[in-house]
Parts: structure tokens; C-alpha cells; sequence
């Protein structure tokens, strides 16, 4: 916000304020709500499968919006990441926590809502500026944040934290926020969005390797046939067939 | 050399976006979604406002 300010970008006008606004409570207040609950019935590693085929369902919804041309090797791309999501959430869900499968289906719902964002913020970036975009957006859905926590009392949560809670909150407000977000960005600046896609497969496995360590969670055998789904139906679906040579 | 900058870069994003549902699930029997969603936006983006780079 200080940045956009001092940079004097351009900032969505007329009715694109409201919308923007909107789009901004919607990825940052409602899809993290969303994801935190679903960590509440699943392992970080399981969650981060689901979340891990964004780029796939942001294809999806722009397919269903009719703004992205659905071709068949993205379809395909598509299938196979989903179906190898779903076969190996099914399949290791006896060693999963009970009703674990709920958890999912709520972290697919938030992704839905974050690819939703993806695709319809391009025309309200087009028309302002990606900083301003990203300062009312952010701006937004921290306020709403706040709203809504003044009134279920979640600020006085906090108070409760011993020193760990409080590192660990600390990590995630610095680094798993903000800092992950405009390195995103960032990224997207340097090298191909297909790339840049195709890192969204390290996420799962970071996840994995820290819950293993923090709070003991399983890496199984069908997390990491997912995981390869995953990066299977992301590569195919973002890189295009060589054209036969004549 | 940048296309290589840049996916070292989402690499580390990505790998902090992970670590991040790790440390969430940590603390997920401590604070409610709301309460974890406040700490990874509003003090996340509060303190990078008041840092040299916000």
C-alpha cells in the first residue's frame, strides 16, 4: 500500500472499486478462512495436494467463464492431475485423520475461490495497475479480517499463545503470507507463467516434510503418487506439443 | 539466467506457501480460521508496511 502510494500507480476506478474490493475479500479474507478450516480436518501434506492443482482449476474456470479455450491436451492435463488427486486422497485416507475427506473437499472449494480470482482479476488489472489491483485488494480483504474478528473475538485468541504458538504465528504472518505472495509475483516478472506453474508441485512436498517433523504426520506412498499427477497434468497442460516436423 | 532467477524464486515461494499449511495445522488446536487467517494477512502485510521494503 505504502508503495503504490509513493509510486502514485493507478488505481481501479468508477465501479471497478466495489469489484475490486470484492475480489480481494474474496482471495484474502474468505479463501484463507477456507483454508484454514480445511487444515482443521486434514494433514498439511493432503491439503497441499489439493491446493498444489490451482493452476489447473484456474484453466477450468477460465474454460466455464469463457475466457480461456479448454484445448484437449490442457484437458487432458486436467484429468490426469484430478483423478490422481483423487485417487490418492481416496486411497490413503484410512491413515488419514476421520473425516479428513471433508477437509479436501473444502481446500478444493477455496481453491475454486482462488482460481476465480486468478482469472477474473485480468480486466481490472488491465484497466488500473497490478500494485494498485494488488493495494486495494489486500487492503480490503484485511480489513474485512478485522471486521469480522472484532466481532467473534478472535483477536483476544492470541493473548492465549505460549512463546511457540506465538514464534509459530509470527513465521506464518512474516513469511507465509505477504513475502510468499510478492516472491510469487516476482517470479511471474522473471520466468514463464508454464514455470512458474509447474513450482506449485514443491508446495505438497515442503509441507510433508515440515508436519512430519512439527506435529509427526505420515508421508505415505500415495501422496507421492499424487504429487507426480499433479506434476504430470500441470506440465502437459502448460507446455504445448512440438509441431511435426515437415 | 533470469528464467532460472525467477523459477528459483517461485521455488522458495512455494516452499514457503507449504511450510505455511505445516505451521497452520501446528497451530490449528490453538486458534480459530479467522485468528490464522488475521495473522498470515493482517500482521503479515501490517509488518511489511512498516518495514524499509512496504
Amino acid at each position: 500500500m505504502p508503495v503504490a502510494l509513493w509510486l502514485n500507480v493507478r488505481w481501479p476506478q468508477g465501479w471497478d472499486r466495489p469489484a475490486v474490493a470484492a475480489l480481494g475479500v474474496c482471495f484474502f479474507g474468505l479463501f484463507f478462512i477456507l483454508y484454514n478450516i480445511a487444515l482443521g480436518f486434514t494433514t498439511a501434506a493432503r491439503a497441499s495436494l489439493a491446493l498444489s492443482t490451482l493452476p489447473l482449476q484456474t484453466m477450468l474456470a477460465g474454460a466455464l467463464l469463457g475466457l480461456e479455450k479448454l484445448t484437449f491436451r490442457k484437458s487432458l492435463g486436467v484429468a490426469i492431475a484430478m483423478i490422481g488427486v483423487f485417487a490418492a486422497l481416496a486411497s490413503g485416507l484410512s491413515s488419514a485423520p476421520p473425516g479428513a475427506w471433508r477437509g479436501e473437499l473444502i481446500m478444493v472449494g477455496a481453491v475454486l475461490c482462488m482460481a476465480v480470482y486468478n482469472v477474473l482479476s485480468r480486466p481490472f488489472i488491465q484497466r488500473s495497475s497490478a500494485l494498485g489491483f494488488l493495494a486495494v485488494g489486500m487492503g480490503s480483504g484485511a480489513l474485512a479480517l478485522l471486521i469480522v474478528g472484532a466481532f467473534t473475538g478472535s483477536m483476544s485468541v492470541m493473548r492465549a499463545f505460549n512463546s511457540h504458538e506465538w514464534i509459530a504465528g509470527l513465521y506464518l504472518g512474516a513469511s507465509g503470507g505477504a513475502l510468499a505472495f510478492v516472491l510469487w509475483v516476482l517470479a511471474l516478472q522473471h520466468a514463464s507463467p508454464t514455470r512458474v506453474a509447474n513450482t506449485m508441485t514443491v508446495n505438497p512436498i515442503a509441507a510433508a516434510t515440515l508436519a512430519a517433523i512439527l506435529v509427526g504426520e505420515p508421508i505415505t506412498f500415495n501422496l507421492v503418487f499424487g504429487l507426480l499427477a499433479v506434476f504430470s497434468g500441470i506440465w502437459i497442460s502448460t507446455t504445448e506439443a512440438k509441431p511435426a516436423l515437415p | 539466467m533470469t528464467e532460472g532467477f525467477g523459477v528459483a524464486i517461485a521455488i522458495v515461494s512455494s516452499s514457503l506457501g507449504g511450510s505455511a499449511a505445516a505451521v497452520t495445522r501446528y497451530l490449528v488446536g490453538a486458534a480459530d480460521p479467522i485468528t490464522l487467517a488475521i495473522l498470515r494477512w493482517v500482521i503479515g502485510l501490517r509488518s511489511y508496511c512498516l518495514s524499509p521494503y512496504g
